[in-house]
């Protein structure tokens, strides 16, 4: 199965939004439902490149990476071998190390907690 | 000459003495009239009304001084008690508005007390916000016309501040043409919106930051510089995020008024950058129960309460719950994975050269300062809902 690239700044949008739809505009859920779901489903291998990007919240990223683990679309060790989260300019590293973190976290969520309710 | 019959002569004399009467009533009810209304005129204050592009001389009864140094931190508690005041007049004006438009106004009417702009000789861009967010919120709920009063009397430098911020654009007011901008600093004009912030902040922070590097090229390669800007972006927009999601949860504030409201301004000179995003929501504490990670302030606090007794009223301890939010860990549960993004708040001022995070809310206020201990203060005067501010020099 092919290999396929993502950077979010020049495939999804430059200025990323909050968590969920209902609050905006290209949120980590539309990114993971609609970019990262989909690629990973076509491909055998997706690599992530956060560049190009004004900058991140927490909760898109948690959302979009994290949400792949706790909605139930992928495992972790499914993840840590299909995708690769990177950057290629120094100051985006940090949120490499949080969508790392991030995943980390929802593998060991609860199975209760896996499914949140849009407050 | 023909001689009057002596009925039509006492006739006359009747009428006569009748009219010397009336005018006699009348000329002193005009008398008491002009006494009364001299009396009156001498209590009201001559002023210039502002109001939908149109200047009118009018009158008003009475004038309430703005602080002089109208500032949430050298100044917060008679600032605060202003910003009350202003909110209170403006929901009370809006309700004799609203009664005032059933009838077909023709003449402006003696104002009853205004805020005296003329006295303020300094505003700092976080109150000149929360300011245009209150004029902003009773413009939309109500879409009546604020009038502002004795504009050309405003300190050049306070009207400078507040046409910059949009205030007089907000308010729909030519923007006044005495104005004298503080030199090396500009400040930008607030943006405000419902959803989560993206263009509109990012346009602050874009901003901020070309002013910077065009004033220092090398600011342009720097990867640090770049990245704190960054970080403060993500940040702001964590701020209006909380807004939509935590703020204005379970209240009865209209739809329209469900709003962040947030500016920029930059010292080019000492390379200070001063950023502040508000909200009129519930306020930190108050949401704080029904946080993913309200277990650990929970605890915490259940200790300082042990700890200091129960000397505090719930009010009082407002910012100890601010400051053990912010000290919550990001995994504290490993089920929290819907934070507020406080640790993004925090990172800001860790990664810059030197940097500081105010959060005010409700009675907490809450310091966090790059190279010096969390502090976390209780205030008298509550804040409406809350405001974050970062202030970096880079």
């Amino acid at each position: 199965m092919p290999e396929k690239t993502i950077t979010i700044g020049k495939d999804f949008t430059r200025v990323p939004g909050g968590r969920y739809r209902e609050f905006g505009p290209f949120s980590g859920e539309q990114f993971r439902e609609d970019v990262l779901v989909p690629a990973l489903n076509e491909n055998e291998r997706v690599t992530v490149f956060l560049d190009d990007v004004e900058s991140y919240m927490s909760s898109f990223l948690e959302e979009a990476f994290g949400g792949l683990i706790r909605k139930g679309h992928f495992t972790y060790d499914d993840l840590k071998n299909r995708l690769r989260v990177t950057a290629v300019a120094k100051r985006y590293l940090i949120y490499v190390q949080m969508v790392a973190q991030d995943m980390v976290d929802a593998s060991n969520t609860p199975p209760n907690e896996k499914s949140p309710k849009v407050a | 000459m023909r001689k009057l019959r002596f009925k039509t002569q006492v006739w006359l004399v009747r009428r006569a003495r009748k009219r010397l009467s009336r005018r006699t009533a009348r000329n002193r009810l005009r008398r008491g009239l002009v006494a009364v209304a001299a009396r009156v005129q001498k209590s009201l204050i001559k002023v210039r009304v502002d109001i939908e592009g149109r200047v009118y001389r009018g009158w008003a009864r009475e004038k309430r001084p703005m602080p002089e140094n109208f500032c949430l931190e050298d100044n917060y508690e008679e600032s605060a008690k202003c910003i009350g005041l202003i909110r209170d007049r403006l929901a009370a004006s809006s309700a004799a508005e609203s009664k005032r438009k059933r009838r077909t106004r023709t003449t402006l009417p003696i104002i009853p007390g205004y805020n005296d702009f003329t006295v303020m000789k300094h505003c700092s861009p976080s109150a000149a916000l929360v300011l245009a967010s209150e004029f902003d919120r009773a413009r939309a709920l109500n879409g009546w016309s604020i009038p502002l009063i004795d504009v050309h009397r405003w300190e050049p430098e306070v009207v400078a501040l507040l046409d910059e911020i949009g205030f007089f654009e907000l308010l729909e007011i030519p923007r006044p043409d005495h104005k004298v901008p503080q030199k090396d600093i500009q400040i930008l004009q607030f943006q405000t919106g419902r959803l989560v912030a993206r263009e509109e902040v990012a346009s602050i922070t874009g901003r901020l930051s070309s002013l910077l590097i065009s004033d220092t090229p090398k600011l342009g390669n720097d990867e640090d510089f770049l990245g704190t800007i960054m970080q403060l972006l993500g940040a702001i927009q964590e701020a209006t995020e909380n807004s939509c999601h935590h703020a204005y949860r379970n209240t009865t504030v209209p739809d329209q008024n469900k709003r962040w409201w947030a500016t920029g301004a930059i010292n080019t000179k000492t390379r200070h950058l001063n950023l502040s995003v508000y909200d009129q929501g519930r306020s930190i504490p108050d949401t704080l129960p029904e946080w993913d990670k309200y277990p650990f302030v929970q605890s915490r606090l259940a200790r300082f309460r042990r700890f200091i007794g129960e000397i505090l009223g719930e009010d009082e301890l407002d910012a100890v719950k601010i400051r053990l939010a912010m000290d919550a860990p990001r995994s504290s549960t490993l089920q929290s994975y819907r934070g507020k993004g406080f640790p993004l708040f925090k990172r800001v001022v860790e990664q810059s050269r030197d940097a500081k995070l105010r959060i005010l809310s409700r009675r907490g206020e809450f310091i966090y300062e790059k190279g010096r201990h969390p502090r976390a203060y209780s205030l008298n005067t509550p804040l409406n809902g809350t405001l974050v501010e970062w202030d970096l020099w880079v």
